[in-house]
């Protein structure tokens, strides 16, 4: 069992984890920090202790990047850029890259993967030297940033959101509020090198499941969820406690029969009218004008039972109570000759009640169902019925054609009416949480097997035009931020993309004049 | 649809409603009876001493629904066994056992009548 005894197994590739974090770079997501670090020196005169006071601000250079070391662990590489500040006004520029050690989440307010930061560790520092200090005096300011940089990354920035929100806590045709939200409890998380992290959580208060019994079932695609059929009863059992949709409905129907149907009782029909309309007394000519049926009915469902099988198979269970009313109705018109067809004296069209029929407290049994695991259009797993045996206890020695509506017109409003059976709620929601950045899906697969439902797919995003902070113009060399008015007006076909100014400086642009003063050059 | 039929007055006398079969032996013989029953059907009742009222309603219907019974039955007895499969189900006291498919990509029911087996 690839889910380990777990509710729900998430898993997901570091490539994808390095998609987001580009992500979340290029949105600012992964914060500038400063601070002042005051040298430990005692006795200090007073108008000197300003002195001491070492200034530092620190941003990100590039996107970090993420990786599953071959030893199970996980580290994030961020280089970053950091600007020293010195006696009050000497400023030195340096670059730094840090290795941070972190550990796999899945945070179950928000339902999507971060990382832990545990520690960070310095590989590399560059320190633009135009004030030859002695090396001693770099060591030192390099141990301070150490420090500073430490400090910042295991304190501030303690967790990374990696991914997309997994899986919705929201089921369909449910009240508003949180008390019909799927509660979710932790579960564990572990890496599986050389390159998937899992999370793993349990639903509605279950607490069972060994990650070490938990395997691999990606693929190599971006992002494998695996739902045990223990959840899928909860999950079905949740819901249908608590779902606005209705259980009890009713149906009305009707039909209007072409002689064809009615063939074997032509005469008879003739016979009834004209009897019940004229008694026999007077001869007539009738004219067959309509047959028709009405049906009205009241079907209570009763929640199903289902169990997974082997091959993507579900087989299940269920009943319906029934409450029906049928009326079948002719129109005939009649007409009545005066002395023996010299004339017509008489027509009459009438509406002649055949059959009223009538019945309730009917146990309409459905056994034998036969039904598929699917994700439906919102990517929330339920099944699809394919087949289905009715018995329906029919009270009534009445005439086969009126059998035959009665029992299609019957299952048919079954089949249709039916509530879904939900297993559980929408997987991959539709945008980045917060963000314009719409997700995408390609290449899902869906493998059910006797005890789970094992759902893998590659995920890409909207491009950098719905998130990047910065538009720059190509044909003006001007560069906006996104919410300028300006910004909105260049073609499409002028546009480009940045996520840093700085980038966008780099290759030449000019800062809008309204939204980016400070770095308009003219 | 309308189809135009001639009704067939021997057919109808197996629908023998009293009074009205007493009235239907005398129209035989009093061509009068009849003339005055088509030119007047409800007036002519009346002055038979017919009194067309709920309870006569009630009546004259249990009696036709009774006949289109015991019609029903004896048409049904007609039909080979194959065209009447959910009748006979209902006759020997089962219910009405069908097996449904749906199509899962249009949807589409087929039901068909389940005589063997659960």
């Amino acid at each position: 069992m690839s889910t380990g005894g777990y509710d729900v197994v998430m898993e997901i590739h570091e490539d994808l984890i390095n998609t987001f974090l580009r992500i979340a770079y290029c949105l600012g997501r992964l914060p500038t920090f400063e601070g002042i670090y005051t040298l430990p020196v005692p006795d200090v005169p007073p108008d000197l202790l300003e002195f001491m006071d070492i200034g530092y601000r620190v941003s990100l250079a590039r996107e970090p990047t993420f990786e599953v070391t071959d030893t199970g662990g996980l580290q994030i590489t961020i280089r970053g850029e950091a600007v020293i500040t010195l006696l009050g006004s000497i400023s030195f520029d340096l670059e730094a890259q840090f290795r941070i050690a972190a550990a796999p989440e899945f945070d179950q307010p928000t339902r999507q993967f971060r990382i832990e930061c545990s520690e960070a560790l310095i590989e590399d520092l560059e320190l633009d030297n135009r004030y030859h200090l002695p090396a001693s005096v770099l060591a030192k300011l390099n141990q301070i940033l150490a420090i500073g940089m430490e400090a910042f990354l295991t304190d501030e920035v303690t967790t990374i959101e990696l991914s997309p929100v997994i899986f919705s806590a929201d089921l369909p045709f449910m009240p508003a509020g949180e008390a019909y939200r799927l509660p979710i409890g932790l579960g564990a998380a572990r890496v599986f090198p050389p390159s998937v992290v899992m999370g793993a959580v349990n639903l509605l208060g279950y607490t069972g499941g060994s990650s070490t019994a938990v395997t691999d079932f990606t693929n190599g695609h971006h992002i494998g969820i695996g739902i045990n059929e223990a959840a899928m009863h909860r999950v079905y059992d949740f819901w249908w406690a608590h779902t606005t949709h209705p259980k009890t409905m009713d149906v009305m129907g009707s039909y209007e029969y072409d002689p064809p149907s009615f063939v074997d009782f032509l005469d008879a029909l003739i016979d009834w009218g004209t009897a019940i309309l004229t008694g026999g007394l007077v001869v007539t000519e009738v004219d067959l004008d309509r047959v028709w049926i009405e049906a009205e009915a009241t079907m209570g469902f009763s929640k199903f039972t289902f169990d997974l099988l082997p091959g993507n198979a579900v087989s299940l269970s269920g009943s319906v109570n029934l409450e029906i009313g049928v009326n079948v109705y002719m129109q005939i018109t009649t007409t009545t000759n005066l002395f023996w067809g010299l004339w017509e004296v008489d027509e009459t069209t009438s509406t002649v009640e055949l059959f009223d029929l009538y019945a309730s407290g009917i146990t309409v049994i459905i056994n034998n169902a036969e039904g598929i695991v699917t994700l439906d259009s919102s990517r929330r797993l339920m099944v699809t019925l394919t087949a289905l045996d009715i018995d329906i206890p029919l009270p009534w020695s009445v005439p086969e054609f009126i059998l035959d509506y009665i029992v299609d017109w019957v299952v048919s409003r079954i089949v249709s009416e039916m509530p879904p059976i939900v297993l559980f709620p929408a997987v991959i929601e539709q945008t980045l949480p917060g963000t314009a950045v719409s997700i995408t899906v390609s290449g899902e697969t869906l493998e059910i097997n006797e005890t789970e439902a094992l759902v893998t797919m590659n995920i890409g995003t909207s491009g950098a035009n719905t998130y990047a902070p910065y538009i720059a113009n190509m044909n003006s060399g001007e560069v906006h931020v996104r919410d300028c008015d300006w910004a909105h007006r260049i073609a499409q076909r002028n546009r480009v993309y940045y996520c840093t100014l700085e980038d966008a400086i780099a290759d030449g642009y000019n800062g809008c004049y309204y939204c980016l003063r400070e770095y308009d050059t003219g | 649809m309308q189809r135009r039929f001639k009704v067939d007055p021997e057919r109808l006398k197996r629908f023998s409603f009293e009074p009205f079969a007493g009235l239907q032996r005398r129209i035989a013989e009093d061509h009068d009876l009849k003339r005055r029953l088509q030119e007047d059907l409800p007036g002519t009742l009346e002055e038979e001493g017919i009194v067309v009222d709920d309870a006569f309603r009630q009546m004259v219907s249990d009696q036709w629904h009774a006949q289109i019974e015991a019609d029903t039955r004896l048409i049904m007895a007609t039909i080979p066994e194959n065209r009447k499969p959910y009748y006979r189900m209902v006759q020997s006291g089962e219910p009405v056992k069908v097996r449904v498919s749906i199509d899962p990509k249009t949807g589409e029911i087929t039901t068909v009548p389940r005589e063997e087996g659960p």
